[in-house]
């Protein structure tokens, strides 16, 4: 059972081992076992598997571009019918309830379609597409990637001369890379359009004022940066971790779906980590941008 | 050849019997009927699941212990957010002091109990679904019912009760963590607003009823998502790859229901009078 992950950090053990047997080796076997230790020998490998993905990616013969169309439309397929839904009620419970009473009390309620628009292409559209996207891509891959290692399929690519980084991480990466900021775009749409369908019923102005609004809205550097950028980033991260987790994941009963659910946490906890520095950084930058026209 | 096929597990190849196969719709509605059957047996579970207290206070223990600050960290990111749009937003409409009125607002309605929802699927259910899982494959489940344990009381049961204690403390936790974050955003970080500003608008516009229907929305969402994490969990069917499929189909359920849970709470409770009392 439970075949232990290599350590890496042989450095202090191996080098140490000849002349101070005594209290030092201990502590540095301390270090070496303690679970910090671990999670930094982790994101190492990760931040190593990352950089060799985008040399492989960039090299000349692309070989991985095939795949990774066939891994995107996986990807889109697997996303969009929840990522529908998903949107679909958190703007009618959020969207158009809380924020149109809001802005119904303060008296601007013409303004709800371009406030649904900066609030959703600026946060909510990262927050749901990305959870989805990392819970539902994201999982499936580690789950491929993690049953392959377990059967041992990932050792026969190497004994036939496979590289197992070119055949299964460098497609998955590029994949997820397209696939975030694309499904983030597509929910964007499809918030417009249930919008255009119940905000004018729900809220009492007309379909011409909607419009109206939203033209008025619509900001190149809102949608360039906050929607395609940051996921773009989100969806390499999502990717990277989860063939990380496939490719190291444990042998055993529990070891896949361990592997799954550490994959969950971190990407998870790795987005809103980014979301917030991201979007901090970016209102930093262009103040104004926040203010709703019209 | 023979030898071969002795030695190989056989976890794909094996499942034991093979269903009618059913159009992708028609599955959904089986999976959807099964669900609510499902649900039922583990509310009858969880009623009589008190004599295994000892093992109710383990997996609560578990919970809160593994989960709690990873709630408050995730809630300090989404108020870092909130903060994010909504401070420079009021700012532009000359309001800037008046940030705690939406940190106050949208907290406890919406990103309170959508991001406990996130950090309770991603870390407790995809537990509960491995686990389960795991136990189920090493035949462990059987072992209980042949010993004549209930596995629905033992299982789901105790992870059910212990998911009722976790719930009240992640609310705290998920509460705290929301203004805490925009606190930490607008005070200190943008050095936008002073500190007794934000903080006396933001509990004059709170109410102990936005705190209580926050809290039965966290209910929902957990009790809910346990519960499909335990079915997909004790569904599983073959070898180690199973569980990892059992997990991955049990976050891809448990996002959607998270969603439509906690939207659907909102309806409920702020769909008919929004209960803020701003410009008459």
């Amino acid at each position: 059972m439970g075949v232990k992950a290599e350590p890496l950090g042989g450095v202090g053990a191996g080098t140490s081992a000849g002349n101070s047997p005594g209290p030092r080796r201990r502590a540095r076997r301390l270090v070496t076992d303690s679970t910090l230790w671990g999670r930094l020998e982790s994101a190492g490998d990760m931040g190593t598997l990352a950089v060799t993905t985008v040399r492989r990616a960039a090299a000349t013969p692309r070989t991985w571009m095939a795949e990774a169309v066939v891994e995107l439309s996986t990807a889109f397929r697997r996303c969009i019918v929840p990522l529908a839904v998903s949107h679909t009620v958190y703007l009618i419970g959020y969207g158009i309830i809380l924020i149109g009473a809001v802005l119904g009390n303060i008296g601007v309620i013409d303004r709800q379609p371009g406030a649904i628009l900066l609030i959703w292409d600026r946060e909510i559209a990262t927050w749901i597409t990305a959870m989805i996207f990392a819970g539902v891509v994201g999982s499936a891959m580690t789950a491929d990637i993690g049953a392959r290692k377990i059967r041992e399929e990932l050792d026969a690519l190497d004994v036939l001369g496979v590289r197992r980084l070119d055949t299964l991480v460098v497609p998955r990466v590029m994949a997820t890379t397209l696939a975030a900021p694309l499904l983030a775009v597509v929910s964007l749409f499809i918030v417009i359009a249930v919008n255009y369908v119940v905000g004018p019923l729900a809220l009492g102005f007309s379909h011409g004022v909607y419009i109206d609004n939203l033209i008025q809205n619509i900001r190149t550097a809102d949608i360039l940066l906050t929607l395609v950028v940051k996921n773009a980033f989100i969806g390499f991260f999502v990717g990277i971790v989860a063939c990380h987790k496939g490719l190291t994941c444990k042998a055993g009963a529990e070891g896949v779906g361990r592997a799954v659910n550490q994959t969950v946490v971190l990407t998870f906890f790795g987005i809103w980590l980014f979301n917030s520095v991201f979007n901090l950084a970016y209102v930093t930058v262009f103040p104004d941008a926040a203010s709703i026209r019209g | 050849m023979a030898v071969q096929d002795v030695n190989a597990p056989a976890p794909e190849s094996g499942a034991p019997e093979p269903a009618p196969k059913l159009g992708r719709f028609a599955s959904a509605t089986k999976a959807t009927g099964e669900w609510t059957e499902f649900f039922g047996r583990t509310v009858i579970g969880t009623a009589g699941t008190l004599r295994y207290f000892s093992e109710i206070l383990r997996q609560a223990a578990i919970m809160i212990r593994g989960t709690s600050v990873l709630v408050l960290v995730m809630n300090i990111f989404l108020g870092m957010s909130v903060a994010n749009f909504g401070f420079f937003f009021l700012r532009s409409i000359g309001a800037g002091d008046f940030m705690g009125l939406l940190s106050g607002y949208v907290g406890p309605r919406q990103t309170g109990p959508t991001m406990f929802g996130y950090v309770f699927v991603a870390k407790i259910c995809c537990g509960i679904t491995a686990e389960l899982g795991a136990m189920k494959i090493q035949q462990e489940v059987d072992a209980l019912e042949s010993t004549g344990v209930d596995a629905m009381r033992y299982v789901v049961g105790t992870r059910m009760a212990a998911v009722l204690i976790f719930t009240p403390i992640a609310c705290a936790m998920a509460l705290i963590g929301q203004i805490g974050g925009v606190y930490i955003d607008t005070v200190h970080i943008l050095d936008g607003i002073s500190a007794s500003t934000l903080l006396s608008v933001n509990w004059s516009v709170q109410t102990l009823n936005d705190q209580l229907y926050s809290l039965i929305t966290m209910f929902a969402i957990a009790i809910t998502t346990t519960t499909t994490a335990c079915f997909f969990g004790l569904r599983t069917v073959g070898g180690p790859a199973a569980v990892g499929q059992s997990v991955a189909r049990g976050v891809f359920a448990n996002l959607v229901i998270l969603h439509v849970v906690s939207a659907f709470c909102a309806i409920l409770f702020y769909g008919g009078d929004i209960k803020l009392p701003i410009g008459g």
